[in-house]
């Protein structure tokens, strides 16, 4: 039995992105207090490290996609995005979407699309297979069904040091959902708090 | 200058209330009231409120109840100092409450200009906003609880900008609360 293992990160406030579904909000400040902070790429690379399955909605595929492949050949990036680029162009993706096809995964063909009636069926039945963990970054739509379907073990929450006032709300006003405390994680030179939570499971 | 800061409950999601006001979500452990008590007996802040929260809180704190469920958090939150916002003046029922109504702005700033406590904002999301936009607040204290409301009250709401922070401090409590302590950074 896998876990899945959703890895964000957030606003103290609890947004996933700021208004026009800007994810840069998220960083822009760090870089002014802290800017030598690592955390995010290093916290990532660690969580692909134990995971052989990247779990996306269609929107996160498409952006990760647009930007990642190349990183590992840039030498303008760090080492760890470089790696972060290697995990993501060697793991198996698995991508929710009614309307992306096979051509459209290039140049990642070891992409495997999961048609959104199949996908509570279809994650249900990974889990089920031995292997590392399954990863889902970013995704909220993708992560917020599966959480109110029983399909999420382990949320790993990045609370950024900003406050957004606005934006697209991380939980998307499911039922209200309870969490375990597993740990929490700091960095020097970084104003990120790593909280990681075990879902609890509801009782059937 | 005197130090100004925010103490929250907080859910993962933001909100300090859930539908309906509702504050049950949050776990009020025996490691969390310790942590109040031990704030609380240095006496070392004027505590602030906003009209709807001193309204709950006076209508807990001084009762038997409250004694006898949490009887040093009591102690401490009747004895403190304390100030309430409003827009009207009115007689505040409980014991050393100070009402403090119209630029509350201006009076804050001035009142921290002047010696004495530092002073401390509990609930009061309206107050908060207020302060948050004239960069009156110096330092954040948010109880984060390992839940996620499906609705409720976002305890920043219609701030006039982002608000980039210095994270200063934070601490586990066996319930699982976080207690996560932050400096603004334009300060």
């Amino acid at each position: 039995m896998r876990k899945v293992i959703v890895c964000n990160i957030m606003s103290l406030d609890g947004y996933y992105e700021g208004p026009g579904k800007n994810v840069m909000v998220l960083f822009d400040y760090r870089w002014d207090a802290y800017p030598t902070d690592e955390s995010f790429d290093a916290y990532n690379a660690e969580r692909l490290r134990a995971a052989d399955t990247l779990l996306l909605g269609r929107v996160s595929y498409e952006g990760f996609k647009g930007f990642w492949p190349s990183v590992a050949d840039d030498p303008k990036a760090t080492p760890i995005q470089r790696e972060i680029s290697r995990l993501n162009n060697a793991i198996d993706k698995v991508v929710i979407s009614d309307s992306l096809t096979s051509e459209e995964t290039d140049p990642w063909h070891n992409t495997r699309i999961i048609r959104r009636a199949d996908a509570h069926e279809q994650i249900a039945e990974l889990k089920r297979q031995s292997g590392k963990e399954i990863l889902v970054f970013g995704s909220h739509t993708l992560w917020n069904d599966l959480l109110a379907n029983d399909l999420v073990d382990e949320l790993h929450l990045m609370i950024g040091p900003v406050v957004l006032g606005a934006g697209t709300p991380l939980f998307d006003g499911r039922p209200p959902i309870s969490l375990r405390l597993i740990d929490t994680r700091t960095w020097d030179g970084s104003g990120n708090v790593l909280v990681r939570y075990e879902v609890s499971r509801q009782k059937t | 200058m005197r130090k100004l800061t925010a103490y929250n409950f907080l859910a993962l999601n933001g909100f300090f209330k859930g539908p309906n006001e509702d504050t049950s979500w949050h776990t009020h452990g025996a490691e969390e009231a310790r942590y109040s008590e031990e704030a609380l007996a240095q006496d070392a802040s004027i505590l602030l409120f906003g009209r709807k929260t001193y309204e709950m809180m006076v209508s807990f704190w001084p009762t038997p109840q409250a004694k006898e469920l949490f009887p040093e958090v009591a102690a401490g939150m009747n004895k403190a100092e304390k100030f309430v916002f409003s827009k009207s003046p009115f007689e505040p029922e409980w014991e050393n409450t100070q009402v403090i109504s119209g630029d509350i702005v201006e009076k804050i700033r001035e009142i921290k200009k002047s010696p004495g406590k530092d002073m401390t904002i509990l609930g009061s999301g309206t107050i908060i906003n207020l302060f948050t936009d004239h960069g009156l607040i110096d330092e954040y204290q948010f109880m984060i609880d390992p839940v996620a409301l499906p609705d409720g009250t976002p305890i920043f709401k219609n701030i006039k900008q982002k608000v980039a922070l210095r994270l200063t401090g934070s601490k586990v409590f066996n319930s699982g609360v976080v207690l996560l302590n932050y400096q603004p950074i334009n300060k």
